[in-house]
């Protein structure tokens, strides 16, 4: 009897936890991550998790309207204290910023893009040494 | 040890009975909004990518107040209509056009006005079933003071991002694209309003400018055209799209954006440039179809 009620208690933890893994709820990011856009005003966020993502790739890929005239802030908040990369490409797919610099090995928590061509923009984010965990992307904005 | 086998595994159907007894109201409540987009071109995967880059009417809501504008809510749907709406298809979009009226009077710190707002905006949500999603108390809490007006725009934000997290993953994107569609016909309304009564370049350059996302939209609306509550939005919105073929945005030649760090932050400088060029006559065009679409949801 006892068996079953180690089997049982497994079963449920098991399931409890990998539930909750695959929940990872990026939305308890949301609040921290908006507070370091300021001053710019929130306009939306991505989730990103790797837990619930289909496929093998370690990136997840986005695309927004930016407007000219426009500054925008991407800051990025993960999970495990792991650093979220982000590279943002213009209309052709061409890289045109990111927050983490290679040839200085510098990584920044935001990258700020002023504007100035109204287009859809592309960006992918990863983790770390592809960590597979999860964060949130806020986007803000201000007017120039 | 068959009284904890039984009761295990009646602990597991009492578990999967409510979660698959709350899909079943979920299910009845939507059953007059269309359900699939099987015989489409466009994917769910598409459909998802489009809901994530739906732009958000907060810019040009705020855009509008940058440019001088007077405050005039006049302009916006009345909240009495609220008790209009009695399809979810038409509570959808009128959700989203609440919520984008709400934006533009919180930009204004008419705070106490966009309770009124609220109102509507909680009736709708609740009849939907999405409605908790918002944090009604905080927002009224502190619509009771205009410096407020920042918070209750990122808690309404906020709570319009979960909502469409919901019920995509519920399987009712359906829902959410209805509802994004009402609040960006509404921004793109107020801007084109605002231009009618006085020309702004700032502003038609926005409007201009939404040819970029409504080649998306009209995508996303497509992918329910076999829906005869969809049918004659799509049509509509294929309409406005036809107008907006005639606006051009050309760019500067395409050059390496600069960095520089600013108080701790990486500063890209876009050096390319866009002009949007839309005449007098295509805007007017836009502006009198973008006021039929509107006009006709929220009657």
């Amino acid at each position: 009897m006892r068996k079953i009620y180690s089997f049982i208690i497994i079963l449920i933890l098991t399931l409890i936890t990998s539930n909750l893994y695959s929940q990872c709820d990026t939305f308890e990011f949301l609040d921290d991550c908006t507070g370091q856009i300021k001053p710019f005003t929130f306009i939306k966020s991505f989730d990103v998790n790797f837990a619930t993502k289909k496929g093998s790739s370690k990136k997840m890929e986005f695309s927004y309207p930016l407007n000219s005239g426009h500054t925008y802030i991407f800051a990025t908040c993960g999970g495990n204290e792991a650093k979220m990369i982000l590279n943002l490409f213009d209309r052709n797919h061409k890289l045109i910023a990111t927050n983490y610099i290679a040839s200085s090995k510098k990584y920044y928590e935001t990258l700020v893009y002023e504007c100035n061509s109204t287009s859809e923009y592309f960006f992918e984010v990863s983790f770390e040494n592809d960590q597979k965990t999860c964060g949130v992307v806020v986007l803000g904005f201000k007017a120039r | 040890m068959k009284k904890i086998l039984y009761c295990f595994i009646l602990t597991l159907t009492f578990v999967w009975g409510c979660s698959s007894g709350n899909q079943k109201n979920e299910s009845d409540i939507f059953d007059s909004i269309a359900n699939s987009s099987k015989s489409s071109n466009v994917t769910k995967e598409d459909v998802e990518k489009i809901l994530k880059s739906f732009p958000s009417p907060l810019e040009i809501n705020s855009l509008i107040k940058e440019s001088g504008s007077q405050y005039n809510d006049e302009m916006l749907n009345k909240v009495e209509n609220v008790s209009n709406y009695n399809r979810s298809f038409n509570k959808a979009l009128n959700l989203g056009i609440y919520v984008t009226d709400m934006g533009y009077i919180n930009i204004y710190e008419k705070t106490y006005t966009s309770l009124k707002y609220l109102d509507a905006v909680k009736i709708l949500s609740n009849d939907l079933k999405v409605g908790q999603f918002f944090d009604f108390n905080s927002i009224k809490r502190l619509a009771s003071n205009r410096k407020n007006a920042d918070s209750i725009l990122y808690i309404s934000t906020r709570g319009f991002e979960k909502m469409n997290s919901y019920l995509s993953d519920k399987n009712r994107s359906n829902v959410s694209s209805l509802i994004l569609v009402g609040g960006w016909i509404e921004g793109l309304y107020i801007s084109t309003q605002i231009v009618k009564s006085k020309y702004k370049k700032e502003l038609v350059d926005k409007i201009g400018e939404q040819k970029i996302p409504l080649e998306n939209i009209y995508k996303l609306l497509s992918a329910y055209n076999n829906e005869p509550n969809f049918k004659e939005l799509v049509k509509d919105f294929s309409d406005l799209k036809s107008l907006y073929d005639g606006v051009t945005i050309s760019y500067s030649q395409s050059k390496e954006p600069q960095m520089k760090e600013v108080d701790g932050r990486p500063v890209f400088v876009d050096n390319t440039k866009s002009t949007i060029n839309i005449s007098n006559d295509l805007l007017n065009k836009i502006i009198e179809k973008t006021s039929n679409i509107r006009n006709k949801i929220i009657k």
